[in-house]
């Protein structure tokens, strides 16, 4: 129970830690504001597909059901049917084929 | 109020079943793994951080000391440090709370720009408060089905890339510009080619400086 106790502590002072440090945002930093959710989106997405990649089958499902979700989200432009979609047509890949 | 609760739900929804999957197959291996059924459910209430509690979970057979815990947990989620940058200003009326559930999903789903009619602290609390929600109840889920069945979701947990790419599509569509997108690509490329260990830690710090560069000159 203590481990549990520690690990919320850690991470809930890496949530705070910029409340506690900056009264408001720098003007440095202003641009993290605007464009680091684009940046961390790319890198968390890359970081998913490419961890355990020991198998390429599961890799090409990825790819494929990302462009799907692409495909379906510019067509349909609602993102439930690009999400749901996109994640259906990956599992139909990664199952069947 | 109630226009706010129902624009916050459906903005969830690929949480909903993202984050019960996620925590579904958390709880189930929890209870796999031997731990009393209220290990993983707190673990879920207070730390509320996936990667961290599938970490955990992996670490504890290993008696590490908790000074060890406390590192790992801490470097393994700096990057959430970042997050609250954007928010400095934003929180006011719970803002405890709001920061102790910032999440990489609910980060991303607070950066959306939302409809003038839509009251921006509660849009934040319902967001943030489903989110957890969603989160806790798929653990407990997973950890009383764990005690019955073995089930196979393979591939549902997908759901997070596929609301990830929307997200960059949506991103784009307001910022009209790519160098972001790329910054994070190189930072990732660089890493993965060099097969750094803590690949995710150190293309967000790369990323970080490059961005910090990229503007100031």
């Amino acid at each position: 129970m203590i481990e549990i106790l520690i690990a919320a502590i850690a991470n809930f002072i890496t949530r705070i830690f910029p409340f506690v440090i900056f009264r408001k945002i720098p003007k440095r930093l202003k641009i993290f504001e605007l464009y680091f959710p684009s940046t961390i989106l790319i890198i968390l997405i890359l970081y998913i597909i490419t961890k355990n990649n020991t198998n390429t089958h599961i890799n090409i499902s990825q790819v494929i059901g990302i462009i799907a979700t692409v495909v379906l989200h510019l067509r349909f432009k609602h993102y439930l049917v690009s999400i749901f979609g996109g994640t259906f047509i990956y599992i139909c890949f990664l199952n069947f084929i | 109020m109630y226009a706010t609760f129902k624009y916050a739900f459906n903005i969830t929804i690929p949480i909903l079943f993202g984050y019960s999957f996620l925590s579904f197959s958390f709880g189930i291996l929890a209870i796999n793994l031997g731990f009393d059924w209220y290990i993983p459910i707190f673990m879920s209430i207070f730390i509320y951080s996936g990667a961290l509690q599938f970490l955990l979970i992996g670490l504890f057979p290993s008696n590490l000391a908790l000074i060890d815990i406390f590192i790992t947990s801490f470097l393994l989620n700096i990057r959430q440090i970042f997050y609250g940058l954007s928010f400095l200003n934003k929180f006011t009326k719970f803002k405890l709370y709001l920061i102790f559930s910032l999440t990489d999903e609910t980060y991303l789903l607070l950066n959306n720009s939302i409809p003038k009619e839509i009251n921006n602290q509660y849009y934040y609390l319902f967001v943030s408060l489903l989110n957890h929600i969603y989160w806790i109840v798929g653990t407990i889920l997973g950890v009383i089905f764990a005690h019955f069945v073995k089930f196979n979701f393979r591939g549902l947990d997908f759901i997070l890339v596929s609301l990830f790419t929307v997200l960059v599509i949506e991103q784009y569509k307001r910022l009209k510009v790519i160098f972001p997108f790329v910054i994070g690509i190189f930072s990732f490329a660089v890493m993965f080619i060099f097969k750094f260990d803590n690949i995710l830690l150190y293309s967000i710090l790369l990323s970080v400086f490059i961005l910090f560069m990229y503007k100031r000159s």
